[in-house]
């Protein structure tokens, strides 16, 4: 549990992140000090017991993530793992993510969060986050702490001993589940390497390994997947980081499922959105939404600084 | 008349284009029809005229054969059983006659004809050019209905229906005189009638105008006659309830009741002054009013116009050579106590902040004369404020200057007398709050990249200045922070700093390291010599003993960074003072639990055996194998054993010597690979020799057997060329046979990956397609690219961009390094 006297600082914090309002500056600094000692704790591979409730990439869609919470119940109640890919492109990457985090501090053994490509100083760049804290902070200090605690996230999850979840998917360098143990997973998300590939790789009707199209990761096909399960005893590979339309698509046989927990990605893609919930015999069903009316519609935006001298 | 020649049809698809075939004919001064030619007939829009055309492209050479605008008299005659349409030309004054393939495709252009004539009668009949075709949805409306209540319904229909290619032309419609104050006046009537139908139109109006995505119509939507009623229109959204439409919290009322424009330094050119203000409004118009709204493309137009607007006011700014002198005169004047001072310092922040997307040039000489005028003399000043707030500006400023050209400010450094600038930016570092530290960090590491110094980093008097009095504070901070107790009373004194003799915190500690780990990996020789002398290594595996496991993990991470530059001085330092040792202590007091601690140290031990760094191996088997035949939850220290035992077998079978000269032939194996490699170049070496020999051995203590053996020795050329293989060999039949094992080394990713790519015929081609898509994201019609395949999943495709991290100094060409 949290450490002494934070309990109720954090259930402060909750509720204004519940409310989608930022933190002070101070208490992110205090969140994210607390949540990377628990990361860092965990393991690469983390194991988790069902039941559990697994989920896709967020982006920043606070309000679909409360959606989220309605239809698949709430945290501490139900357990939760989310694969990564909680922040960019939405508006709202700085409450959903800190509000996981400190849902994670509170509730280190109800919710899980391991990496998505996203997590990284160079993408949040580029697609959204780094301007978000900017702007609503006024330094990029925010975004740096939390940058920071990416680095600790676990890579990866194995729910009693069955299913394999991660991010994006397999690794050429990576043949047993094992081997993920001797990542120091402590370091921006590289370029290349097992590392990389959990992040950025796809699943493809190809035979072996392909190029992705991406720039980083593989392509993997059916038959990858399927020695990979069977080599580990695994039945099952649950990923996210690709849109599918319906919220979840079945792959190689149900030897893969990806999960897409973004309704209306994007605010137009117009697609629906999926969680999977396991019960404690590993039985699989799926929650199928759509996107929370004041996503879609939009609470007004944070105003612009009022204060400008160019 | 000459008939046209039914020709047999060749299926279904040579169906449509047969229905546009013609034969063209005009009507010679004899009195006989001329054969002009065959081709296809279709009715188009024509720009010159601004009109609606028959064109008849020939089939042959794919020129026209005939281009006539459509008259609005009634000259059109059909003949010839419904095949042929004929009239006199008005223009030349001569009979033409077009010859259908089919009755069809002669009925589909007669009721072409009809319509656009319809048209011409239904318009203003004093304008002959103005007509209204339905049929082109590329042409577009030749004029927007009447700024009115009673078409305001049309209107919002043109506008927001209007196909991409007519956008141009309906802004252009809507630039027309007076059009567009028209209609900002009927916003205001619509608002004084409290016309809520009304006004929600012209939300959607304005909107659509916006999404029009047209440079001339924002410039004239953002002028400031018409900027307020623009956004005005925009607050009255029909999606918003009621509820959510707090009073006196519209847009127009936050642009002019709330927003401060801060004049620091007054600026003489009122079209500078407006172009802020312009520049202003449309961040708020894209960040806050519609962000939701705008396409990728109108969002990367607005983009671009407040881009070319900074970088055009700065440009003014530093043109003239009254300003700048004023900002830092008053700069200079202001006391820090001054509510002024604060903005100011936030000027110059903005001011270098937008400077970056200046081009090179520009950029270069802004920087030169901004420190010209005593930059670095007002930064220091900055960053002795106490406020954390004005520190990370002067950072922040700092790091503008280190993007632009980092050998200015290390210039600066080692030239300032008192090095108070240099002084200041390492003791907020070492002393400061964790945001500042954090942006001093990044500061730091851009400073002491050797990649950006024109000098080689035993050359560069920056780094030795740095290497003279500045490391020395970095460790000292480690040292207290493995001995100074956590205490209760440690608050950070009067001046915002932490009292350098008090408890270190840990997130301070693990930047400081990372800073140390830098510097490992990027300044060699000298680094290495000063962790040599001064036990580094030790002093920050010190701090393995500290309770907060984030802390322990990146101490580990230095030992790693050590044993990553594969140097025998640093691997024979490491194994002298065993110091693995507090690594190994933490990671047996850690147990079998699965952690960050646990990953680390087995990658590090992994890695040894990867490299196969022989020293490190024997060093850590005999040292440690009591505690790695415990381990058995991961292979890693199996493996390490039989990498040793390895090594220690071709030479038993040699007979060859024992343990002293094994060492030696190591030795000399590293010199050997080491000259070859020309990673010790003679500058290192010439520095080695030029040290005072006798303070190395003060330092590293006696030194080790292996000393005695001359640095860079004669290799034994048989011992190297067999060595390594038959290792190699031997450990992938053994492994191999076991368990199915990636070893790097041999099934590299690398290559294994592209031979695979290979063989799969994913080609180049296919890539280009993806990767654009991954270049753009989401494009501008993301619904039409998942709607043309759900499955392509090509939303989500993004391009991994390729450049290296840059902190806080994003420029809008970042896409563009994707590729």
């Amino acid at each position: 549990m949290a450490a002494a006297g934070g309990t109720s600082d954090l259930d402060r914090m909750i509720e204004t992140l519940r409310r989608c309002e930022v933190l002070k500056e101070s208490e992110v600094k205090l969140l994210c000090s607390k949540a990377m000692e628990i990361l860092v704790e965990e393991s690469n591979v983390q194991r988790i017991d069902s039941p559990v409730t697994i989920c896709g990439d967020i982006h920043g869609q606070f309000y679909d993530l409360m959606e989220l919470f309605k239809v698949g119940g709430d945290c501490p109640q139900t357990n939760y793992l989310f694969m990564g890919d909680f922040v960019d492109r939405g508006f709202y990457s700085v409450e959903t993510f800190l509000l996981l985090l400190a849902l994670k501090v509170r509730y280190p053994d109800r919710i899980f969060l391991i990496r998505g490509n996203h997590e990284s100083r160079q993408i949040t760049q580029v697609y959204g986050f780094y301007d978000e804290c900017l702007r609503k902070y006024g330094s990029v200090n925010v975004w740096r702490y939390c940058t920071d605690i990416f680095d600790y996230l676990s890579l990866s999850a194995l729910i009693d001993n069955r299913i394999l979840c991660v991010h994006g998917g397999l690794s050429p360098t990576i043949t047993t589940v094992d081997q993920i143990r001797t990542i120091d997973r402590k370091q921006e998300v590289p370029h290349d390497g097992a590392m990389c590939d959990l992040l950025w790789s796809d699943p493809e009707d190809v035979t072996g390994w392909g190029l992705s199209p991406r720039g980083a990761g593989y392509l993997f096909g059916g038959d990858v997947c399927q020695q990979f399960n069977a080599a580990n005893n695994i039945d099952l590979i649950a990923r996210a980081h690709q849109l599918v339309m319906e919220g979840y698509k079945w792959m190689f046989d149900e030897q893969l499922v990806t999960v897409w927990s973004a309704p209306n990605y994007c605010y137009r893609c117009g697609n629906v959105a999926a969680i999977m919930e396991l019960d404690e015999n590993l039985g699989k069903s799926f929650k199928v939404f759509e996107a929370a009316p004041q996503e879609a519609r939009g609470v007004p935006a944070k105003k612009a600084a009022p204060d400008y001298f160019l | 008349m000459a008939a046209v020649e039914p020709q047999p049809l060749g299926g279904e698809a040579a169906d449509y284009t047969n229905l546009q075939r013609v034969k063209v004919y005009r009507l010679n001064e004899s009195g006989h029809w001329d054969d002009k030619g065959t081709g296809h007939v279709s009715c188009e829009y024509m720009e010159q005229s601004d009109s609606v055309g028959l064109v008849v492209v020939s089939e042959e050479d794919q020129q026209p054969l005939l281009v006539h605008r459509i008259s609005r008299e009634d000259i059109y005659q059909r003949q010839g059983g419904d095949t042929i349409i004929t009239w006199t030309d008005p223009d030349i004054h001569t009979d033409i006659a077009l010859s259908f393939q089919e009755a069809m495709g002669c009925n589909y252009i007669w009721e072409q004809i009809s319509s656009v004539q319809h048209t011409y009668k239904k318009s203003d009949m004093a304008a002959p050019d103005d007509g209204f075709y339905q049929d082109s949805g590329r042409a577009g409306p030749s004029e927007l209905p009447p700024a009115e209540l009673g078409s305001l319904a049309e209107l919002v229909k043109v506008v927001t229906e209007c196909s991409p290619f007519a956008r141009e032309k309906i802004a252009n419609l809507a630039l027309k005189k007076g059009y567009l104050r028209q209609l900002l006046d009927l916003f205001k009537t619509c608002e004084d009638l409290d016309d809520m139908e009304s006004l929600h139109m012209m939300y959607t109006l304005v909107r659509g105008l916006v999404l029009l995505n047209d440079a001339n119509l924002f410039d004239e939507l953002l002028r400031d006659e018409n900027v307020f009623d623009v956004v005005g229109a925009l607050e009255y959204d029909p999606e918003y309830s009621e509820a959510e439409e707090t009073g006196g919290d519209g847009h127009r009322a936050f642009l002019r009741d709330s927003v401060v424009f801060k004049e620091v330094v007054p600026i003489q050119d009122p079209a500078i002054r407006a172009k802020i203000h312009q520049t202003y409004r449309i961040g708020y118009l894209k960040d806050v009013i519609l962000p939701r709204v705008l396409d990728d493309a109108t969002f990367g137009t607005l983009t671009s116009i407040m881009l070319f607007n900074n970088v055009e006011v700065v440009l003014a700014l530093q043109q003239d050579p009254a300003f700048l002198k004023e900002l830092f005169n008053r700069l200079k004047s202001t006391p820090r106590a001054d509510p002024g001072w604060d903005d100011l310092v936030g000027f110059l922040q903005e001011l270098c902040s937008l400077a970056k997307h200046l081009q090179v040039q520009q950029r270069g000489s802004l920087f030169a004369s901004l420190i010209q005028h005593g930059l670095f003399y007002v930064l220091t000043d900055v960053l002795k404020a106490e406020s954390e707030t004005s520190q990370l500006k002067g950072a922040d400023v700092l790091m503008s200057t280190l993007h632009n050209d980092p050998s200015a400010l290390r210039a600066f450094l080692v030239k300032q007398e008192d090095h108070a600038l240099f002084d200041r930016i390492v003791e907020l570092f070492v002393q400061g709050e964790e945001g500042l530290q954090a942006q001093l960090f990044e500061l730091l590491k851009l400073m002491l990249d050797p990649e950006t110094m024109d000098q080689p980093v035993e050359k560069s008097g920056f780094l030795e200045l740095f290497y003279d009095h500045y490391v020395d504070k970095l460790v000292a901070s480690v040292g207290a922070g493995a001995t100074k107790e956590e205490d209760a009373g440690t608050e950070p004194t009067q001046s915002g700093l932490r009292p350098l003799d008090s408890f270190v915190p840990a997130w301070n500690l693990v930047k400081t390291i990372e800073l140390l780990c830098f510097c490992v990996q990027h300044h060699s020789f000298r680094i290495k010599y000063y962790v040599l002398r001064n036990n580094v290594v030790e002093k920050v595996l010190n701090l393995t003993k500290r309770r907060e496991k984030y802390l322990v993990v990146a101490a580990i991470r230095f030992l790693r960074s050590c044993v990553g530059l594969k140097d025998e001085f640093y691997n024979r330092y490491i194994i002298k003072n065993n110091l693995f040792g507090p690594v190994m202590k933490a990671f047996g007091e850690n147990g079998a639990r699965y952690n960050l601690l646990n990953s680390s140290v087995l990658e590090l031990v992994d890695f040894v055996r990867r490299e196969n760094i022989k020293g490190l191996i024997e060093y850590l088997v005999v040292t440690y194998d009591e505690l790695f035949s415990g381990v058995e939850y991961v292979d890693t220290f199996r493996l390490l054993k039989l990498r040793y035992q390895q090594a220690q077998q071709p030479k038993t079978a040699a007979g060859a010597p024992g343990g002293r000269e094994t060492a030696a032939a190591a030795q000399a194996m590293e010199a050997h690979r080491r000259r070859r490699d020309g990673s010790m170049d003679q500058s290192e070496e010439d520095y080695f020799n030029t040290d005072d020999d006798d303070e190395e051995e003060e330092a590293v203590g006696p030194a080790p057997a292996v000393d005695d053996e001359p640095l860079v020795g004669p290799s034994p050329p048989s011992l190297s060329a067999q060595f390594i293989p038959m290792a190699a060999e031997y450990e992938a039949g053994l492994v191999g046979s076991k368990r199915p094992l990636v070893d790097e080394e041999y099934a590299g990713d690398d290559d294994t990956g592209k031979r695979i790519k290979q063989d799969d015929g994913v080609e180049e081609e296919g890539l280009t397609a993806a990767q654009r898509n991954a270049l753009t994201g989401l494009n501008a019609e993301p619904n039409v690219e998942v709607a043309t395949d759900p499955n392509s999943e090509g939303g989500e495709v993004e391009h991994k961009p390729t450049s290296k991290p840059t902190s806080n100094w994003v420029s809008v060409g970042q896409e563009e390094q994707n590729q």
